[in-house]
């Protein structure tokens, strides 16, 4: 990558903002140009992720990652369903947690509640 | 029988009380070439150790860019082991590694692991944690340079004299004898009495493990590694450890000073650590400054090298004596990490491949070698001795030049040539056999007092030689004892040097 996908984030959000309504096109049009010039057009992904992120944050949002071990079922639905319009809330399949959650609020505030962090803790004994 | 464990477990899950607090954790979002960059985790602080939860095991890193929105991490483990969006959590802890009496005569990685097999170091509570990154003893804490450290190489200890506590570079170009120099500084710390014994630390960065291997095993056979610790960071470590290798050098070494010890470390070669440096910074992306090196470079090497001092008496009288070696390239001095290292150290023994492949060995330059702080611990024996041999040596190579062009020269002017090529003669010295303070004095006056003067230049080193060891059979306690022990050359000693010098050469004659 090029530059860091916040940094492309914080671009396209500022580009966005200074722009009037009726740029907005142009400014989508020029910003996927510009990404497919830095060769970064596969890391688009990430850089919507950031783009979302750095929106939620603006509106008094915040990004919660949940990462369960299984298919997403009707606890974790309920989960999902505790935070606000706002938020940005992503869900995750991640086998090797075992069993449980873990969520990630901000990408720095984590909350373990899953059975692989239970070992852990308990081995580490 | 797995039954039993299994209800065992149960019993311990059920029973296990969960911390339901958040806790503060940073992503892995790229990781390559030993460097981690980590978003979150924005409380952590710069040189904090963190700990990266890979798949199967637990990885120190050191935090080095605090950016805006990501920490630049340098890996202290196996890099492969780190993928994509592993946790990193704060230790609240500083890079620190185990120093005590129990770590003399072993070899460790710059975190204090032990590389030669001997098993564990130190036991559940023994060893200090000494940081790898501490500030400087202050002015308050520190004492002139006083007592002699003895190298046991007679041209360094007669004219460029080293103090404990002093740091004192060795510089040259490749296969001039650098590390000879220091290993002889390392073997004469057995031999020299009349001081405390110094220990030795000897950090060996960038270097191919078989030389260090050899090098281990030489102060094995000679046993001097019994007095020795060997920081190792091959050439094959990773960039962040050959970094950190002279850091933990120094914690050690500060270690035995705070004991009140002195010892002496030998930081083999800067130049490969400053190369070690720049990597890290580029792979970092710090901005590049001159030859690519990032812009703390100097303070680097001098925040390394201020810890080397000679601690007051209310501060229990140690020292740390640190003897950096710098490589040059083609003899060019003035280039950017050697001339950082030279203003940054107390002096610098300059060794010449010119004099190497002429034969002088040590090939130190007399002329562009200097000690600024070291006469003042110069014993007086050797003070009196060879306090005038610097001059004459200096005039040696002024005329030098002259005999190219005529061959017709006044006596006094010929006798100052033959008196220069004797001396220099005199000082050269075989690898490895460093030369006890009081042999080293008694040749050297031999040599300034004129009775050499009918020596050939060829016969020289066995006339000396032959001096040494009727000196060492017929007068050794009055002589040679008398100069170890009192550390003076006193008119009495002098009366007895000469009239045995003057019967060893009416014994050689006859």
């Amino acid at each position: 990558m090029k530059y860091p996908a916040e940094i492309y984030a914080k671009a396209f959000l500022g580009a966005l903002q200074s722009s009037g309504r009726e740029e907005e096109r142009s400014v989508i049009k020029n910003f996927s140009s510009l990404l497919k010039k830095n060769g970064d057009l596969q890391n688009h992904e990430k850089i919507s992720l950031e783009i979302e992120k750095l929106m939620s944050k603006k509106d008094g949002g915040i990004f919660v990652s949940i990462e369960v071990a299984k298919k997403a079922g009707a606890a974790v639905k309920k989960l999902a369903g505790l935070f606000s319009e706002k938020d940005v809330v992503k869900i995750n399949i991640l086998p090797e947690l075992l069993a449980g959650a873990r969520i990630l609020i901000n990408g720095e505030r984590e909350f373990d509640f899953s059975f692989k962090r239970r070992l852990k803790d308990l081995f580490a004994k | 029988m797995s039954y039993e464990i299994l209800e065992k477990l149960r019993k311990e899950i059920s029973g296990f009380k969960e911390e339901k607090g958040a806790r503060e954790v940073g992503i892995v979002s790229e990781v390559g070439d030993g460097i981690l960059r980590i978003s979150g985790l924005s409380g952590a602080l710069a040189q904090e150790l963190l700990s990266v939860e890979a798949q199967s095991e637990e990885i120190p890193a050191l935090a080095f860019n605090l950016e805006e929105n990501f920490i630049g991490a340098v890996i202290l483990g196996d890099g492969d082991k780190v993928r994509v969006g592993a946790r990193v959590i704060k230790t609240g802890k500083v890079l620190s590694i185990k120093a005590g009496e129990e770590i003399l005569g072993r070899v460790v990685d710059p975190l204090g692991r032990p590389l030669d097999g001997k098993g564990v170091i130190f036991s559940a509570k023994g060893g200090k944690d000494y940081f790898l990154e501490r500030r400087a003893p202050s002015v308050i804490e520190r004492e002139s340079v006083s007592v002699p450290l003895h190298t046991g190489i007679k041209a360094i200890d007669a004219m460029i004299p080293i103090g404990r506590g002093q740091r004192e570079l060795i510089i040259g170009d490749r296969q001039t004898g650098k590390t000879a120099i220091a290993l002889d500084a390392i073997l004469n710390q057995l031999q020299d009495e009349g001081r405390r014994k110094a220990v030795s630390i000897y950090v060996a960065i960038g270097q191919k493990n078989s030389k260090i291997a050899k090098t281990i095993a030489m102060l094995e056979e000679r046993g001097a590694m019994k007095n020795t610790i060997v920081v190792s960071a091959s050439a094959s470590s990773p960039a962040s450890l050959q970094y950190l290798a002279p850091f933990a050098g120094a914690a050690i070494g500060e270690y035995f000073m705070d004991s009140g010890m002195d010892a002496v470390i030998i930081y083999d070669d800067l130049s490969k650590h400053a190369d070690a440096y720049r990597q890290l910074s580029l792979l970092l992306r710090r901005p590049p400054g001159r030859e690519a090196y990032p812009g703390d470079i100097f303070y680097l090497h001098a925040r390394l090298l201020e810890r080397s001092a000679k601690l007051s008496k209310e501060k229990g009288g140690g020292s740390l004596t640190a003897l950096p070696i710098i490589e040059t390239k083609l003899g060019d001095v003035s280039s950017y990490i050697p001339t950082n290292v030279i203003s940054i150290t107390d002096g610098q023994i300059y060794l010449e491949s010119g004099l190497f492949y002429q034969g002088v060995r040590p090939a130190v330059n007399v002329g562009l070698s200097v000690s600024r702080v070291g006469s003042a611990a110069q014993t007086k024996a050797m003070k009196k001795v060879a306090g005038k041999m610097r001059l004459e040596l200096a005039q040696f190579r002024e005329l030098a030049a002259f005999v190219q062009f005529s061959s017709d020269l006044d006596p006094d002017t010929k006798k100052k040539i033959a008196r220069g090529e004797l001396l220099t003669e005199i000082l050269k010295q075989a690898d490895l056999e460093p030369a006890p303070f009081e042999k080293a004095v008694v040749i050297l006056y031999a040599a300034l007092s004129g009775a050499m003067d009918n020596i050939p230049i060829p016969e020289a080193q066995s006339y000396a030689s032959g001096l040494l060891d009727w000196l060492e059979k017929l007068h050794r306690d009055e002589i040679l004892g008398a100069i170890r022990k009192s550390s003076d050359f006193t008119d009495e000693v002098e009366e007895k040097l000469k009239a045995a010098i003057k019967d060893y050469g009416i014994s050689a004659k006859s």
